[in-house]
């Protein structure tokens, strides 16, 4: 019946939540995602060795000053506006330690309301101090075309992008996005992190009543084969999904609630300019999220799989960790797209490998990462926890 | 309720744990002797489901060991159990209830029933982890009386219970035979003798002897002798022959040993026991008595 079902689930996290280590994991890194979501605004900027502003007032007068052109086209009329702004400059690069408070008040009276435009335009690769402003968008396809081919896209592959990026109006209009690309830009370590907290919280479902003994008393149960295996699994996932939604969730707000949730129907591109995909910020973002609390899922059955099929808890943390860490590390060149893509699949790369250029091609579709990868993870994740199941109901005490 | 062992074998690379262990059990207590090694705690989990035989079957009242009806039916209590030491008692008894899909209801008035037949109502709300091993035992003879079994196996319940704990325990599992199958393992032979409908020895994996107390004791029935002796002879006789008790006296040594014939001259028979028949069978010496 559906209440032994509940029941055992509630005795599953009570197990989960009685250790000390679920509890210091699930602590630490909610600090630290809440702390990644304020850290660019702490600290101040200095010139000539003295403050002269704090990280949050520079910012809250950018937006002010940015949010006085949302709406406007990125044409060339506002590009030249900002290669203008920025020849006011002494030097060629925005710092936080001034050499001068004379080029920090250039900065705020010229340079600041543009950076962002500024960001944008040199994203192709063009120069903001000295390149034809009027060609922004011819530069923009030829670099992305560039880029499609060093990643040795197929003919079909580019057209596609090309068609897709053919969606988004140009010139674009500009908006005030910050809120969304500090988001996107924590997905990289945020994802990482809440995987590592759930892994070390499930690490034991199996592994645990193995060293603990607990076994023989659990597989002899009425139920210790069938219902619990379910309940160990469901518990498993519905953590990964939970502390996942709350703690991207909380980044999501903290973030919206320092940089404003303006933007939300702004292109992607204002963010990341070479990317073709039709989609606004929030769509981005939510997108992000979504996959990100996938990725966890996917680890939370690769770390239960992994338990049911050892003795111990410890080989499990071992293995998890280098499941979420070592991809962060790996460098896969650009050209061998097989192995990118495999790599990008992984949960570690899920902040860059969801919208990546490189799509799937079947059946006569080119299909993009972030419709193809819930899939392969909703289909992986299924296998994870099957054979997590029947790892534990096959277990032998005292099996040599 | 019938409970039939069919051919069960379990073998180790090298080792054969169980050896084609045949047996048909009915309701009564059963007393499973056997020294360290010999099988006793494999068969107990072949029985219980938890550990695969290489070949023969485990069926009670026709239901294989592997299906849920037969696990329904089971109450185990395993050497050695785990707990979890932040549980309460009563947790950890609820949580075994709903493993065995006793509902909420009945489950609480059972846990708090079997928390007061095993004395530990008192410490329902304390953590497992300041209990002592011997109510932690008292507990898991509780968990495995949850779901009233028809076949309740217990390897070695009674380490860790101290002499009164025992015997209370004891005169519960001889109640409890009536109407169930009740298998325990003990290398306690007190344990079994006094209360067992039917021992079985194993050793090396088979088991060689089964029966009433009576039936048993009698492969030595004529061959328990105690003596008096010497300290040299005391020492010849411990070396020849199995012993079963050995004291230092002022006037020499006591011995109570098994032997096919009179070992010395001051030796006279004696009533055997099941602990004589143990030693005679599990102290590696009844190949030099056969010599």
């Amino acid at each position: 019946m559906m209440s032994d079902l509940w029941t055992l689930i509630k005795f599953e996290y009570k197990k989960i939540f009685q250790k000390k280590s679920s509890w210091i994991a699930l602590i630490v890194v909610y600090l630290f995602i809440l702390l990644g979501g304020v850290l660019m605004e702490i600290g101040s900027i200095e010139a000539e060795g003295e403050k002269v502003s704090s990280n949050y007032e520079d910012m809250m007068a950018q937006k002010k000053e940015e949010l006085n052109y949302t709406g406007e086209y990125l044409d060339e009329n506002l590009f030249a506006e900002a290669q203008e702004a920025y020849s006011h400059l002494s030097i060629d690069y925005v710092t936080n330690a001034w050499n001068s408070v004379e080029d920090w008040e250039d900065y705020c009276t010229y340079v600041r309301p543009y950076q962002s435009v500024a960001g944008i335009f040199t994203q192709t690769g063009m120069d903001i101090f000295s390149s034809d402003v009027s060609q922004f968008y011819e530069y923009r396809k030829t670099a992305m075309q560039n880029t499609y081919e060093e990643e040795n896209l197929s003919e079909k592959e580019i057209n596609r992008h090309f068609k897709w990026d053919a969606q988004t109006q140009k010139p674009f209009v500009y908006s005030y996005t910050e809120g969304y690309q500090r988001f996107a830009a924590l997905q990289y370590t945020n994802i990482i992190f809440i995987a590592f907290a759930v892994a070390v919280c499930v690490s034991g479902i199996f592994s645990g009543e193995y060293t603990s003994g607990v076994d023989a008393l659990i597989l002899s149960a009425k139920y210790g084969k069938t219902k619990e295996a379910a309940a160990k699994i469901f518990t498993g996932g519905s953590l990964a999904f939970l502390v996942a939604l709350l703690y991207e969730g909380s980044c999501f707000l903290e973030v919206g609630l320092l940089y404003g949730f303006e933007g939300a129907d702004a292109p992607v591109q204002l963010g990341t300019a070479l990317i073709s995909y039709p989609l606004t910020m929030l769509q981005y973002c939510l997108g992000l999220l979504a996959l990100g609390i996938l990725a966890v899922c996917v680890v939370a059955g690769f770390t239960m799989f992994c338990s049911a099929k050892m003795k111990s808890t410890f080989p499990v943390i071992i293995l998890a960790f280098i499941l979420i860490f070592v991809p962060v590390m790996l460098m896969v060149p650009e050209e061998k797209r097989i192995l990118t893509m495999l790599v990008n699949l992984l949960p570690a790369r899920m902040g860059g490998g969801a919208f990546d250029d490189r799509l799937l091609c079947i059946f006569g579709s080119c299909v993009p990462p972030y419709v193809y990868v819930p899939i392969v993870y909703l289909a992986l994740g299924a296998f994870l926890v099957w054979q997590a199941g029947r790892g534990f109901r096959r277990h032998q005490i005292g099996g040599r | 309720m019938e409970l039939v062992l069919d051919r069960v074998t379990k073998q180790y690379k090298n080792k054969i744990a169980v050896d084609r262990v045949s047996y048909v059990m009915h309701p009564g207590v059963y007393g499973l002797l056997g020294a360290n090694g010999a099988g006793k705690t494999t068969l107990m989990r072949m029985i219980c489901g938890v550990l695969m035989p290489d070949s023969g079957e485990v069926k009670m009242n026709g239901l294989d060991a592997k299906e849920e009806g037969y696990r329904d039916g089971l109450g185990y209590l395993p050497q050695d159990f785990g707990y979890y030491p932040e549980f309460t008692a009563m947790d950890f008894l609820m949580y075994m209830a709903a493993l065995k899909g006793i509902p909420k209801r009945e489950a609480k008035r059972k846990a708090a029933e079997l928390l007061e037949l095993v004395n530990l109502s008192t410490e329902a709300k304390k953590k497992m982890k300041v209990f002592s091993g011997g109510m932690k035992q008292r507990l898991g003879i509780a968990q495995a009386l949850l779901n009233n079994p028809l076949l309740l196996v217990l390897d070695e319940p009674t380490a860790g219970l101290d002499p009164k704990e025992r015997v209370k325990f004891r005169n519960m599992i001889a109640k409890l035979g009536k109407d169930r199958v009740v298998l325990l393992s003990t290398h306690i032979v007190s344990d079994v003798e006094y209360i067992a409908n039917e021992i079985l020895i194993m050793k090396e994996g088979r088991l060689i002897h089964h029966g009433t107390l009576e039936e048993v004791i009698s492969a030595i029935r004529g061959r328990v002798y105690e003596c008096k002796t010497d300290g040299e002879t005391g020492q010849r006789l411990a070396e020849k022959y199995p012993i079963v008790n050995l004291r230092e006296e002022a006037d020499g040594v006591f011995l109570r040993l098994v032997s096919e014939k009179k070992p010395c001259e001051t030796a006279v028979l004696a009533e055997e026991t099941l602990e004589d028949l143990y030693l005679y069978y599990f102290s590696g010496r009844e190949e030099k008595d056969d010599e």
